[in-house]
């Protein structure tokens, strides 16, 4: 009996070898497309399945609070609107301004939509799966956006027809962005394990408080400036540290993504 | 044609894991269906069919994952051979509490093979890993959860070998 487990050990052990090296060097990319793309209706199905019970149940939860919500985004609504119209006369006169100085209009940005084929698939990673590859013009390191233009995470694996997107809240997952406060502050945005994510690298004499945003910086070539990343929710200063940290707290949860939009620049 | 039957059971279990993993619900997302198959089919199936289906489902895991590529190959390998030579040298008497050691057995494997590979990516500067609190109580919550699924697995494989 253990010889044979000996023996049949040994081929699964050969067939590992074998798959991960030809996995490295790229032979095994139509092989993995062909599957993915095999699986997604049925994948797709089994999530949409996933997120159908777990949005039922939260649905119910939340019966409770949605008048209350409601109240209070009426107020904001009304507060909105009053900065609204504030807004667009200051972009009225930026307009004005960029044409009296013969400014070069800025390229408009290109949006490809994705669908989520799979959700989180380990409990180490935070990546999911979805359906937009080389095809459609997806490289590495593109902006992952949900809800309006909120990131949401970066392209980390590029197929043919599929690609891997890491969530900001992933522990791999780094983007610079900038604090829209006086000083401008510029750091690092990091996921941290899974659960949540901070910005680090602040130096210790600038001023972040509680409610401040976070937008991505423009410093990465492949992802546009002024995305809204996330909330300031408290900052972690130790005095004898060079740097500071700031908690982050997420626009959006990261766990409902159904369909989001990846930035061509 | 049996061989096409078992493909697409591998692949049925494969996806469905793949679907609780990504909820949001801490139970639902403990369950680990490849696993419990591989200790519920420890008496139904032979070894080069278990094997055979730890190789595919951890291929279909790796293509889907961000971890390095052959993690779920080499943890699957590694919990179909320790069940094989468990079940089969010391777990003899096939009731519930042999199953349910040996469900034990698979997930803290599964675990403690991953915790391995990550140290071993983070040593080499790949990545980075963390065992907190929290993934202590998670691994807690996987014992406890696949344990329960087993034991409803073994019960009703029982009632239809029975019928059978």
């Amino acid at each position: 009996m253990l010889d044979k487990i000996l023996k049949y050990s040994l081929y699964g052990l050969t067939v590992i070898i074998v798959a991960a090296f030809l996995h490295y060097v790229g032979w095994l990319r139509p092989v993995e497309n062909l599957l993915i793309k095999g699986l997604s209706p049925l994948q797709g199905s089994a999530s949409e399945a996933s997120r159908f019970g777990r949005g039922f149940y939260e649905r119910w939860l939340k019966k409770r609070d949605l008048l209350k919500e409601n109240e209070e985004l009426k107020n904001k609504l009304t507060q909105a609107a009053i900065d609204d119209s504030y807004l667009k006369s200051l972009q009225e006169e930026n307009e004005l301004l960029k044409r009296e100085l013969n400014f070069v209009e800025e390229s408009r940005l290109k949006f490809v939509s994705a669908k989520i084929i799979t959700g989180v698939s380990d409990p180490f990673t935070r990546s999911v799966v979805i359906n937009r590859g080389k095809k459609d013009g997806l490289e590495k390191g593109l902006a992952v956006v949900a809800d309006q233009g909120i990131l949401v995470g970066k392209v980390s694996e590029v197929y043919d027809d599929f690609s891997k997107v890491i969530l900001l809240n992933d522990n791999s997952s780094k983007v610079a962005a900038t604090v829209q406060n006086l000083d401008h502050t510029v750091g690092m945005v990091e996921g941290q394990y899974g659960l949540s994510f901070s910005m680090t690298n602040i130096p210790q004499n600038q001023n972040i408080k509680e409610g401040d945003k976070v937008v991505t910086s423009g410093l990465e070539g492949k992802i546009p400036k002024n995305l809204l990343i996330a909330e300031v929710e408290s900052v972690k200063s130790i005095e004898s540290e060079i740097f500071k940290t700031a908690i982050l707290k997420p626009i959006i949860s990261l766990d409902n993504l159904s369909y989001v939009e990846i930035i061509i620049p | 044609m049996s061989w096409i039957f078992k493909i697409a059971a591998t692949i049925i279990i494969v996806l469905g894991h793949v679907a609780l993993s990504g909820s949001s619900n801490p139970i639902l997302s403990s369950i680990n269906l490849p696993i419990a198959f591989l200790v519920l089919s420890i008496r139904l199936f032979d070894f080069p069919f278990k094997l055979a289906f730890a190789l595919l489902a951890g291929f279909i895991l790796d293509v889907y994952s961000n971890l390095p590529f052959g993690s779920f190959m080499i943890t699957f390998f590694l919990i179909s051979i320790s069940l094989d030579v468990l079940f089969y040298n010391f777990f003899t008497d096939r009731s519930l509490y042999s199953i349910l050691v040996l469900s034990l057995i698979g997930i803290t494997i599964y675990n403690f093979s991953f915790i391995l590979i990550l140290s071993g990516s983070y040593l080499l500067g790949f990545s980075d890993f963390l065992v907190n609190q929290n993934y202590i109580w998670n691994y807690l919550l996987q014992l406890l959860v696949n344990g329960l699924v087993i034991a409803i697995g073994f019960y009703l494989s029982n009632r239809l070998l029975k019928f059978k």
